[in-house]
């Protein structure tokens, strides 16, 4: 993915709540929201910054 | 009182409070029952009961006289630990509003749960107790074993990682291009259904556990309330003790273990009190078997995506994914008690070693102090190696959000 590129991950592991923002901010990407719950799903908005 | 009933099942708890209830929970068990919250000598005997609707005698193998197979699951206290554990989780799933059949994509993700799962039945049983017996609740027993299962599995697991981080054993994701970002998400139906299941399901267990109450079988009774807050912690806390070894080595996330680590001391200095005013500690041998098990532990959970006690209450979620894994922790626990004796395990990894309790070997104050250090020394590991760790891929920043936001403006 290049800069500025945006990924949108829908995840329905409950415990992907605690790890994905947390992983996401260490490997260096910006979470560009709150994970959002819809139903059973949880849906990840992740930029890559460079 | 809705917004009490939101804290407790719309969002998971913190881990460090979660699993040191469950550390004051699993001391105060073993004062009751002189017994340790454990789940996988209750798989093995499981699977010897299969082996025998299938018509094989058990009766001889050394393995299950070790661990005892009178009985059935509903008339053990270890068996309801076990269906109180399912239930428990169950519920705060239903009442959470979050159960869901969930078929992962990948469906190479089934043959490797299962593959993992018997790796790790084998590895657990094979050093007499999996992340709970021989680590979580068998450290405060102060069985010197518990600290070399610990070790192993570390090393287990960094294996493990090495395993599934291969192109071979991840696949393709299926990422789709989108031509605008998604702002507004479909919304979920409001449905009542799941928490009034939930309900119900809370209901019945609770008669379960009166009708014992009733009957006089106290120790069933307490053991199936001991396993329902078992389920319902390590569900609410997220309690996973394979994502507390594999993330440090995949990204130095060390939430989960510093977490376990704190729960640990919690059990430890409860127990304390209880072996110290008498009560015998079940101490296992510190075997060869004990650190080979560890390590295929580590191996097995990596590959599973789950140990024992994390597939349990991910099956209650839906998760098919572990319903593979259960089965895999069975066949490996079988097949570990079929081995024992029949293909020589026993003689050539365990038969000479002694059991090592440190409170005997140190003496009661060194034990206790000791065994404290030792997690807190654990803890701080932790806690250096989620700061110093470096990333083979992706940027490096420091490890909040704000950081990452400033250096996008």
């Amino acid at each position: 993915m290049k800069a500025n590129q945006i990924l949108h991950v829908i995840a329905d592991c409950p415990q992907s709540f605690q790890t994905v923002p947390e992983e996401v901010v260490k490997h260096g990407y910006e979470l560009m929201r709150e994970p959002e719950r819809a139903g059973q799903d949880l849906h990840f908005f992740i930029r890559v910054l460079r | 009182m809705r917004s009490l009933y939101q804290k407790i099942f719309k969002t998971y708890w913190n881990p460090y409070v979660a699993i040191s209830l469950a550390g004051v929970l699993s001391a105060l068990y073993f004062g009751a029952t002189g017994t340790v919250w454990a789940v996988t000598g209750e798989f093995t005997r499981l699977g010897g009961h299969v082996l025998e609707w299938f018509g094989v005698d058990t009766s001889k193998w050394a393995y299950f006289q070790l661990i005892k197979m009178q009985g059935s699951p509903l008339t053990r206290t270890d068996g309801w630990i076990v269906i109180g554990m399912l239930f428990g989780a169950l519920i705060t799933v239903l009442l959470s509003n979050s159960f869901k059949i969930r078929v992962p994509q990948q469906k190479r993700r089934l043959v490797q749960g299962f593959v993992g799962g018997i790796i790790a039945g084998f590895g657990a049983r094979l050093a007499l107790g999996c992340n709970l017996a021989a680590f979580f609740s068998g450290v405060p027993q102060f069985s010197f074993h518990a600290w070399l299962f610990m070790l192993a599995t570390a090393v287990g697991t960094y294996i493990g990682v090495k395993i599934v981080m291969t192109k071979w054993w991840r696949g393709k994701p299926n990422l789709k291009p989108a031509t605008a970002t998604v702002t507004k998400l479909p919304v979920g139906k409001k449905r009542t259904l799941q928490p009034l299941l939930g309900l119900l399901v809370s209901v019945f267990f609770l008669g379960v556990v009166v009708y014992f109450a009733l009957q006089g079988k106290n120790l069933l009774a307490i053991a199936a309330l001991a396993g329902l807050g078992f389920g319902i912690l390590i569900e609410r806390g997220q309690i996973c003790f394979t994502s507390a070894f594999r993330d440090q080595w995949i990204s130095g996330r060390s939430v989960m273990t510093k977490a376990i680590a704190v729960g640990m001391m919690v059990a430890t200095v409860c127990t304390f009190f209880y072996i110290h005013n008498g009560m015998p500690a079940l101490i296992k041998p510190a075997a060869p078997s004990t650190l080979l098990g560890g390590l295929l532990f580590g191996i097995g959970i990596v590959m599973a995506g789950g140990c024992e006690t994390g597939m349990m209450y991910r099956m209650m979620e839906g998760q098919v994914h572990y319903l593979f894994v259960g089965i895999g922790n069975l066949v490996g626990a079988t097949v570990l008690a079929y081995g024992w004796d029949h293909l020589g395990i026993y003689n050539a990894l365990t038969k000479g070693w002694q059991p090592i309790n440190l409170l005997k070997s140190w003496g009661e104050p060194a034990g206790l102090i000791g065994t404290l250090v030792m997690l807190a020394c654990w803890w701080l590991l932790a806690h250096w190696w989620s700061q110093h760790y470096k990333f083979g891929r992706g940027l490096q920043v420091k490890s909040d959000v704000l950081t990452a936001r400033k250096a996008m403006k």
